[in-house]
């Protein structure tokens, strides 16, 4: 039944035909086109479709548009007036209170209904008013400030209580430096807290995300799950579908190319949709288009299809076994990649440590829950051009996968990557909506678009594997490790992804921490009946890595070494070859565990709270990029290749940029395929690229979305963009300035060697009173030449890694450091665990953009913790998942969310731009060590299984005090 | 159909006549999302959003009436520690703007926060016929089993009677969820006591429905709350529950935390009472 109802939205009135059933979420996006209101969850549990309706806060998803007549509803777009931000706006933009934006409209509301409130709200105010709105990027921290900032806004717009910070760079994120573009630590606009270049779109919800873009005639495709996690598909009745009113194609596994694809080339194992066999909950069996996702989603549910249920197999040694169900007939027992890893005499090391240790830990199954589902909509040009619209962290090898499954050259394939709504490896592979939406789209000749709900994120998976890890570490009577050796299991649910990979970084991440002379590392990824893992944040590492620092804790007890001590003791050097031979250049591995345990007074802390207080300490780090491309060879459709023997250097460059200045000199536009997708990518490439050209950050524009606008970047993966894209980029703008060097020479009338720029004043070095505008320059070179443009490229050091197998993964130009420090409070009777305060310092190098390393800090900080006590994706003994959804699958909320000190050592690494090295992924691998820690000197027992659990912790004081009751009856 | 009647008397014709044939739609947080995962309303909907009188607080005869559609962001304000402490735990403050106290009673989730409290406190419920008139249940006559109910197809909950904070003289809450917010309850708690010394207690996510722990209450009745007694009452209480097994939590651990829970509300109770005295 339709209705007609005017609903008023800002201010204006807007007269709407709707369905009873349909929400006003729907409306707002469809009907009115307001799309800053966002779809994240549709079903009230993470507060990005908030809006306000007469004053008060509502999820827009929860509400009948029937019932909205006759109320006053405000939007995120009815927030800022006649373009003007309000203070609180501004605050998000300049607090670093805005990363991927997802959460952006849904959090400005609820803190504007309670800044209208309450004018003087205290911390504990702001989180209640902010309770219902989930944010996966920020750690909850920047958002805080930002409405701490508006506290107490005058009129005029002026605040009456905040001291303006000086301009001094920040050391850490209590007081962020938010100077302009000129000046800080290193000149020009690299190395200040700039605010992001798309904060403000940001904040108004002008930013497009993939599934807020429409196109004439467009239609809508859903796809439908398998119900069963294994099982033989006997027939597929889609008679049913078909004639439903509106149904315009449908697609199963005889509709597409019989073509296999996945990340990992040596592992294709993917079918576009099921061919004859299903292998986990959600595998994709069918697709529908139909003229609206309504539509879809009910012919989806007609789809008739018949199973012959198969035993599951859902654990990795299980699946091992003799006679364990085969997920894949290719894979024996199962055994999807196998790491036989062994480096210098594990053996004899052990012989001569004077303690050995031996433990076996678990991890969890993660879901990286980005904020905004993937989407995806295609079309195809007239000239036969695939034109894919995707929420991507890699569109590059969507370019290249995409012209593998569909048979074609790369370059007829055009990757746009509107505004990303977070990644953290969840969007680093194509997907079936991808696959499915062009295939459709070609059909039909119409565009076609796809969004996957919040449960169908879960189904089709790639979060972080589930780790069985056994580690033995030896250590001479000083606590200086002689050997280590780990045997791990990895579930690898039931396709390939990233997981090859992952079972290499398992093991080759972990030496680049401290001196380990003698290393053995067995590792299986194994196929169980459930949806594939992939790469998350830390890729394959943050598991061993919780499981390395909580055994070295283990065993500063047994020797009595503090544990900052005994990390201090085996640090590892500058400048060193780790023995599987990745090579660490710069390191400030040990200012990281000097200033974290000064800042967090840890020898005033540790060994001295009561019980129910704990402290606790790990460290990690990452790589800043991966040494080499995930496919071999050349840019090339993956058919056409000849397939050549491995050669220990990059083919072609890993990023590539283009800097086109405007003919009147006053702009300059940055052209490059990095992918922006909260991390702020764009800002630091373009802080970067305008230092090199002397030119403040206000006269830089970047395109970095669209692959027939900017060259390739191989994305945002392995924390590589700093260092990587931030090279070509800085190159692109120094080959600018060479070409104005002989125009500026003439102008000031010296020799081109000493002429140089900045602040958009091309000046001779020494002697700044002789000075030309920058635009004057480049206008000479246009009038001479033509178009100024300069362009740069980044290929990662030749000959990186060893000459074993597997020798590639872990190798990067340089790896981050960092050390973590937390504090807890647990409720013994209960087992709660409230995660009080971190503190972390981190060795990124010479930081581009503090704020925005801070900002990732915090958020690998919340994630971190989050996952370590909160987040497990549960499977029943079918293997169906039971909590997959926002409200049953537990992310951190703001009330859960710990203080956070971020702080930065000084260090330079002579591979990266400017001394940069990465931040996003290695923030990420102190944290669950560290908490780990905290609880166990909090509580005295150690819990070993992620998550840590309250129900985990009281069990293991039950057993402890039993224990202990037995000893003292037995003595 | 979808009905928005602007009076409750209008509402409750509506359901009398329609019945099972149409469903009421208050705060929506149960109902919209099923709509949105799919499932068919098939029947008609009976908004109550835009009856005025249903929103009202009343006082009379030292008790307080709430209308059903009373949000849970209205009963946060109320001066009774734990309907307003249950209330301020229930979602985010967008669904608490929306929830209401006939939604929760309705959907009678056996982890429903407020009908923990409102069953602690003694409460009653009004269910109310266009055309039989009302009656009141005590709610702990009103659970019936799990997520079933004594409210009838072709009524409405109309009120909810609780004793005003002059009737009581303490009550307290406890909630164990997983995390800090936007919060399933894993356990709950809530205890009252009124002036005639007489102590509720009742729990959450612990059995089919929201329950009473009578069988403890019994241990409570006219006796100091010494710690032997709390200690017994811990006990009593974590005998009494019937939790199941799930993947949020085992039943050994929820039988557990009642015993906690239960010392811990009869020790706020206490401590409410100690700073009371003069």
């Amino acid at each position: 039944m339709i209705v007609s109802r005017t609903l008023t939205v800002n201010g204006q009135s807007y007269p709407v035909a709707v369905a009873a059933s349909e929400t006003l979420l729907d409306v707002l996006r469809d009907k009115i086109a307001l799309t800053g209101t966002k779809k994240g969850c549709n079903v009230g549990d993470c507060g990005a479709c908030l809006v306000m309706v007469d004053g008060q806060t509502m999820n827009s998803c929860l509400l009948l548009a029937t019932e909205m007549e006759g109320k006053s509803i405000t939007t995120i777009e009815g927030i800022a007036q006649n373009g003007v931000l309000t203070p609180l706006q501004r605050a998000f933009v300049q607090e670093g209170g805005v990363q991927c934006g997802y959460c952006t409209p849904g959090m400005v509301l609820s803190a504007t209904a309670l800044l209208e409130r309450n004018s003087d709200p205290s911390k504990e105010e702001i989180k209640a008013a902010l309770a219902g709105n989930l944010c996966r990027c920020t750690g909850y921290t920047g958002i805080i400030r930002s409405v701490e900032r508006c506290k107490n806004y005058r009129e005029d717009g002026t605040c009456a209580k905040r001291d303006e910070p000086a301009g001094k760079p920040a050391s850490g994120n209590g007081r962020p430096d938010l100077g302009g573009a000129a000046g800080g630590s290193v000149g020009g606009s690299v190395g200040v807290s700039v605010p992001r270049v798309d904060a403000v779109d940001k904040v108004t919800g002008r930013a497009e995300y993939t599934a807020d873009l429409s196109f004439q005639n467009m239609v809508y495709a859903k796809i439908l799950g398998s119900p069963i996690a294994h099982g033989r598909i006997k027939k597929i009745d889609t008679s049913k579908a078909r004639a439903l009113p509106g149904v315009l194609d449908i697609l199963t596994a005889d509709d597409v190319p019989d073509t296999m694809y996945g990340v990992s080339p040596a592992r294709y194992d993917e079918h576009i949709l099921a061919k004859d066999k299903v292998r986990h909950h959600g595998d994709e069996v069918a697709a529908v288009a139909a003229i609206d996702e309504k539509t879809a989603e009910r012919a989806v549910a007609l789809i008739e299809v018949e199973y012959e249920e198969l035993p599951v197999v859902l654990n990795p040694m299980e699946a091992m076994a003799e006679g364990a169900p085969q997920v894949h007939e290719r894979y024996e027992r199962n055994i999807n990649t196998h790491v036989d890893h062994k480096f210098g005499d594990v053996e004899g090391g052990f012989a001569q440590s004077a303690h050995v240790r031996e433990e076996v830990f678990t991890g969890n199954t993660i879901y990286q829950c980005p904020m905004e589902p993937h989407a995806s909509i295609a079309m195809w040009d007239p000239d036969g051009t695939l034109v894919l619209y995707s929420s991507t962290q890699v569109p590059h090898y969507v370019q290249y996968m995409m012209a593998h499954v569909l048979h074609m050259p790369l370059g007829k394939i055009r990757v746009i990557r509107p505004t990303v709504g977070g990644g953290f490896g969840g969007k680093a592979e194509t997907t079936p909506l991808d696959i499915c939406a062009a295939l459709f789209s070609r059909r039909l000749g119409r565009p076609v678009k796809m969004i996957y709900s919040r449960e169908e994120m879960f189904l089709h998976g790639r979060g972080r594997h589930k780790q069985h890890m056994h580690f033995k570490i030896g250590v001479d009577s000083e606590g200086r490790i002689q050997s280590f050796s780990s045997k791990i299991y990895l579930d690898g649910g039931a396709y390939s992804s990233f997981g090859v990979a992952t079972a290499y970084y398992a093991g080759s991440v972990i030496p680049t921490l401290y001196k380990i002379p003698a290393y053995k590392y067995d590792g299986y990824r194994v196929m169980t009946n459930k949806p594939a893992s992939g790469a998350m944040r830390g890729h394959g590492v943050p598991q061993p890595r919780f499981a390395f620092e909580c055994l070295l804790n283990m065993i500063a007890d047994d020797l009595g070494i503090d544990p900052v001590e005994i990390r201090w003791r085996n640090s590892i050097d500058p400048n060193t070859l780790t023995v599987n031979e990745m090579e660490v250049g710069s390191c400030e591995f040990r200012a990281t565990l000097e200033a974290s345990a000064k800042k967090s007074n840890w020898n005033e802390k540790w060994g001295k709270l009561p019980l129910g207080k704990g402290i606790g300490i790990a460290s990690g780090g990452f790589v800043s990029g991966a040494g080499y491309c995930i496919y071999r060879g050349q840019v090339q459709l993956s058919h056409e290749k000849p397939r050549e023997p491995f050669v220990k250097k990059s083919i072609f460059p890993h990023a590539n940029a283009i800097v086109k200045i405007s003919e009147d000199g006053m702009a300059a536009i940055l052209l490059i395929g990095a992918a922006e997708i909260g991390q702020g990518s764009d800002t630091v490439l373009t802080q970067m690229c305008a230092h090199s050209l002397g030119i403040p950050m206000d006269r830089m524009r970047i395109r970095s979305e669209d692959s027939d606008i900017s060259p390739l970047d191989l994305g945002s993966y392995s924390s590589r963009v700093t260092l990587m894209a931030g090279h070509a980029v800085s190159r692109a703008g120094e080959a600018v300035f060479e070409k104005m060097k002989p125009y500026a020479a003439r102008l000031l009338d010296c020799d081109e060697a000493s002429v140089t720029a900045q602040n958009a004043r091309v000046f001779v070095q020494g002697d700044d009173s002789r000075s030309v505008p920058w635009e004057e320059v480049a206008r000479k070179y246009f009038n001479e030449n033509g178009p100024l443009v300069g362009t740069g490229c980044y290929k990662p050091p030749d000959g990186l890694g060893g000459d074993y197998k597997g020798s590639t993964v872990g190798t990067s130009p340089a790896y981050s450091f960092g050390t973590a420090i937390c504090e807890v409070s647990v409720d013994l009777e209960t087992g709660k665990i409230k995660i009080d305060h971190f503190t972390d310092y981190h060795d990124c190098g010479t930081p581009i953009n503090p704020l925005a390393v801070h900002g990732q800090v915090e958020g690998a900080v919340a994630m971190g913790a989050s996952e370590t006590i909160f987040e497990d994706v549960q499977f029943d003994e079918k293997g169906l998942l039971q909590n997959h959804n926002l409200h049953g699958y537990l992310m951190m909320s703001i009330m859960d969310a710990p203080e956070i000190f971020s702080g930065l050592v000084d260090s330079y690494e002579p591979r990266g731009p400017f001394g940069a090295k990465e931040i996003g992924e290695g923030s990420t691998l102190p944290v669950l060590g560290a908490v780990a820690h905290a609880i166990a000197n909090a509580t005295g027992v150690w819990i070993k299984d992620l998550p840590i659990t309250p129900e985990k912790v009281l069990k293991a004081l039950r057993e402890k005090k039993s224990a202990t009751a037995e000893k003292v009856a037995s003595s | 159909m979808f009905y928005r009647p602007d009076t409750f008397a209008a509402a409750l014709r509506l359901k009398a006549d329609h019945a099972a044939a149409i469903k009421p739609i208050s705060g929506g947080t149960d109902l919209v999302v099923g709509l949105n995962r799919g499932q068919s309303l098939g029947v008609d909907v009976l908004d109550l959003t835009a009856a005025k009188d249903y929103r009202r607080i009343d006082h009379a005869d030292g008790s307080l009436i709430l209308s059903g559609g009373t949000t849970f962001a209205q009963l946060e304000q109320l001066d009774i520690a734990c309907l307003a402490r249950a209330a301020a735990s229930v979602g985010g403050p967008q669904i608490r703007n929306r929830g209401t106290i006939a939604g929760n009673l309705a959907t009678a989730s056996p982890a429903g926060d407020g009908s923990v409290a409102l069953l602690a406190l003694d409460a009653e419920v009004e269910l109310a016929h266009a055309d039989r008139g009302t009656r009141w249940l005590r709610l702990i006559d009103y659970f019936e089993d799990y997520r079933q109910t004594a409210l009838g197809d072709d009524e409405l909950i109309s009120h909810v009677r609780i004793p005003t904070p002059s009737a009581l003289q303490a009550s307290a809450w406890y909630k164990i969820g997983k995390r800090g917010a936007v919060n399933i309850s894993l356990v709950c708690a809530a205890a009252a006591r009124f002036l005639d010394g007489r102590i509720c207690l009742a729990f959450g996510s612990v059995a089919p429905i929201p329950m009473r722990a009578v069988q403890t209450e019994k241990l409570l009745q006219g006796q100091p709350l010494t710690g032997a007694l709390l200690h017994q009452a811990a006990q009593a209480a974590s005998a009494e529950v019937k939790p199941i097994d799930d993947w949020r939590a085992s039943a050994d651990y929820r039988k557990a935390m009642c015993a906690v829970l239960a010392r811990r509300v009869l020790e706020q109770l206490q401590t409410d009472d100690e700073r009371q005295m003069p």
